[in-house]
């Protein structure tokens, strides 16, 4: 079932904007006055073709009226509202989809706020953690005290003995000022550890990852320039070995050290010497900007060692274009900054790997079958999905497909959404997704249909990979990753031949349990907090009347 | 007749308020600085109780509380430990290890003579049954 977009103020203010009346309008969309004010109330839902001709008539682009950024805001203060802070509230039955049309500033507001007060909250607890288990912390706790028994215990002897001889007296008169020196270079010496940011969160980490994720999400994970230029490069490089060859480690070298001085070493084990620590994990490569050196594990595969080049490659070549776009962004800290700049050479090296154009034609001709991809691009499950999840060039856009990567504790590191579906900002994803259920037929492609609780349906596919492990020791890492798509496009997948989408029965999940209404799913992890209107569900839509939200399931 | 007290405890100051204290009830007082030593000390003379610090060089204070307590000479060796570990598991391992008082820094200089003397008095009481305290 299609979702119904009520983008009714919208529409009114893009009217507004052009100085037009309704009767004006009405008639350059050849729809009767009446009609376009029921849609300017959210009393009619617009349709696709609605929405074609009124961006048209107002000259914008289309993509303004495709309520996407609406749906995601909805999806995200969905999640934000489910949260349990809101749980004695008792918030009344919200038509969330009104209130994004109508207040989409105040509903980002809201989000932003969110954002701030559980990063707050996640300092915090850092924070607790550090000072419970913090040696320094300790060591100062204990020496403090120390210090204190002294003072206190001469204190109370010179108090309570009045009888003191002189020498006596003055000794520990003597004591008690050098043991309150003692304790005041303690407590510049604690806050000077606190001050250089001993006891300081790790900002790295959770934070700059959902930030980035947001950033690659506002540019519906297409970017223009790093198409560009992965062309330009890769037109270069084809330029003897004729166009549809796939990339080699090799050509790739020889280009990397002619134009751009930078070369590669491989390396036995891992870049950084594994030092026999069992319990530290040697990265599998490593990029010197200073030598212009790209130190790699001899047991990195090809498609994983032509991926970091171009990475190195797009960070030297293209670095003041990098920094231009990381400054567009605005991330609130430098790890974030650093992650979005990785991000963004990281999609450069997928595009320069899988043209835009060549790998879109490819997907479409083989119905999307990711081994076929992989082979004639040459590169691994993980980027063949990625780059479907990155075709969203305007007028050239492939199957709008979401991605998520989940490690096996269920940890979402990766996430985009480009098919409707609202993947969760925080917490973790609906248990029942088939990206869980894929760690145990490790390897192999796990399709699913579902349906949300608004009723939209979805096709998705999941598959475990296991990265190299550059030694014995080291421990292996498997991630899940999942693509899928609406349904309505699920015909041009090869893993959906042979069944009857329109009979097939869906699986029933949701996106999260803190934002999902199936209070009386047997895998709900966490409460929901609080329920919300649908389209349709709203007072004057049915008979029920308003009613108090009931208390979140135990 | 004067109790021996044996202190065993690293930090001077803190060794130096104790042993006034402890002269100023009366008492006879000997100093460790470390867990070996007052084990040696024990060993050269039984003392009637040991005010002992738990964080000692050498030997721990838990440690030095449980060779005291496996060895019958010194079985009727009262102990209070010191300390600045508060927690209540702490306590409990402290007195899980045979110690008699846990009393926590920084003390009440008059809490610890109280505390001293009662638990004097009860072994006193103990060793010789029907004699008056």
């Amino acid at each position: 079932m299609a979702r119904r977009l009520f983008l009714g103020p919208k529409v009114k203010q893009f009217r507004r904007d052009l100085g037009l009346t309704q009767v004006a309008m009405a008639k350059k969309l050849g729809v009767s006055p009446s009609y376009l004010n029921l849609i300017e109330h959210n009393r009619r839902s617009i349709t696709p073709d609605m929405a074609r001709r009124f961006a048209e008539a107002c000259d914008i682009d289309v993509e303004l009226l495709s309520g996407h950024r609406e749906a995601r805001l909805r999806d995200h203060l969905q999640e934000v509202l489910g949260d349990e802070i809101f749980a004695d509230f008792r918030l009344r039955r919200i038509n969330l989809e009104e209130l994004v049309a109508q207040e989409p500033q105040f509903c980002r507001a809201v989000t932003e706020l969110y954002r701030v007060f559980r990063k707050s909250r996640q300092d915090l607890r850092v924070l607790s953690e550090h000072m419970a288990d913090d040696p320094t912390l300790a060591d100062a706790s204990h020496r403090f005290l120390t210090t204190l028994t002294s003072l206190r215990s001469f204190a109370e002897i010179m108090r309570d003995n009045a009888d003191l001889e002189e020498g006596k007296r003055a000794e520990f008169a003597g004591i008690l000022v050098e043991e309150s020196e003692n304790l005041t270079a303690q407590v510049r010496q604690l806050f000077r550890f606190i001050g250089e940011g001993g006891l300081g969160p790790d900002s790295a980490g959770e934070w700059p990852r959902e930030e980035v994720a947001e950033a690659l999400q506002a540019n519906n994970n297409y970017f223009d320039e790093l198409e560009n230029w992965a062309e330009a490069l890769r037109g270069e490089l084809d330029g003897s070995a004729g166009e549809g060859a796939p990339l080699t480690f090799a050509r790739l070298c020889e280009m990397a050290g002619e134009a751009f001085g930078i070369t590669t070493r491989a390396s036995p084990c891992a870049p950084r010497a594994f030092d026999g620590n069992p319990h530290r994990e040697p990265q599998v490569w490593d990029y010197d900007s200073e030598r212009k050196c790209l130190a790699l594990a001899s047991s990195l595969p090809e498609e994983s060692r032509v991926f970091a080049l171009l990475k190195a490659i797009c960070l030297e070549h293209y670095g003041a274009g990098i920094d231009g776009l990381v400054g567009e962004a605005r991330m609130s800290s430098a790890p974030a900054a650093a992650l979005y700049r990785s991000a963004l050479a990281s999609y450069f090296a997928g595009a320069a790997m899988m043209p835009y154009e060549r790998f879109r034609r490819a997907a479409q001709g083989c119905l999307h079958d990711l081994d076929v991809l992989r082979h004639t691009f040459a590169v691994s499950f993980e980027q063949a999905c990625h780059r479907l999840a990155t075709l969203q060039r305007p007028g050239a856009e492939g199957v709008p497909f979401h991605f998520v990567r989940s490690d096996i504790a269920g940890n979402i590191d990766k996430r985009f959404s480009a098919s409707g579906l609202g993947l969760p900002t925080y917490g973790g994803i609906c248990p029942l997704w088939n990206l869980h259920g894929a760690f145990l037929q490790p390897g192999r492609i796990v399709p699913q249909l579902v349906e949300l609780p608004h009723g939209g349906r979805y096709f998705l596919i999941a598959r475990t990979v296991t990265k190299p492990k550059p030694s014995h020791r080291a421990p292996e890492r498997v991630f899940s990753i999942g693509i899928g798509c609406d349904i309505s496009f699920a015909k041009q997948l090869v893993y959906a031949a042979g069944i009857d989408l329109a009979a097939a029965e869906p699986m029933p999940v949701g996106t999260g349990c803190r934002q999902c209404p199936r209070e009386a799913c047997r895998h709900r992890a966490f409460p929901c907090a609080v329920s919300f209107v649908r389209p349709g569900e709203g007072p004057g839509d049915s008979d029920a009347q308003d009613a108090l939200i009931s208390a979140p399931a135990g | 007749m004067p109790y021996s007290v044996l202190v065993v405890e690293d930090e001077p100051h803190i060794i130096e308020s104790l042993s006034f204290l402890m002269k100023r009830a009366g008492h006879k007082v000997r100093i460790a600085r470390d867990g070996d030593a007052a084990i040696r000390t024990m060993e050269a003379e039984k003392p009637d109780l040991v005010i002992l610090d738990i964080t000692l060089p050498r030997r721990d204070g838990l440690d030095v509380c449980r060779t005291i307590r496996a060895d019958d000479r010194w079985r009727d060796v009262r102990v209070i430990m010191l300390t600045a570990r508060g927690r209540e598991l702490d306590r409990r391992k402290g007195l899980e290890t045979g110690a008699d008082d846990y009393i926590l820094k920084p003390f009440s200089t008059s809490d610890i003579v109280q505390r001293v003397e009662a638990l004097l008095e009860s072994g006193r009481a103990s060793e010789h049954p029907g004699e008056e305290p």
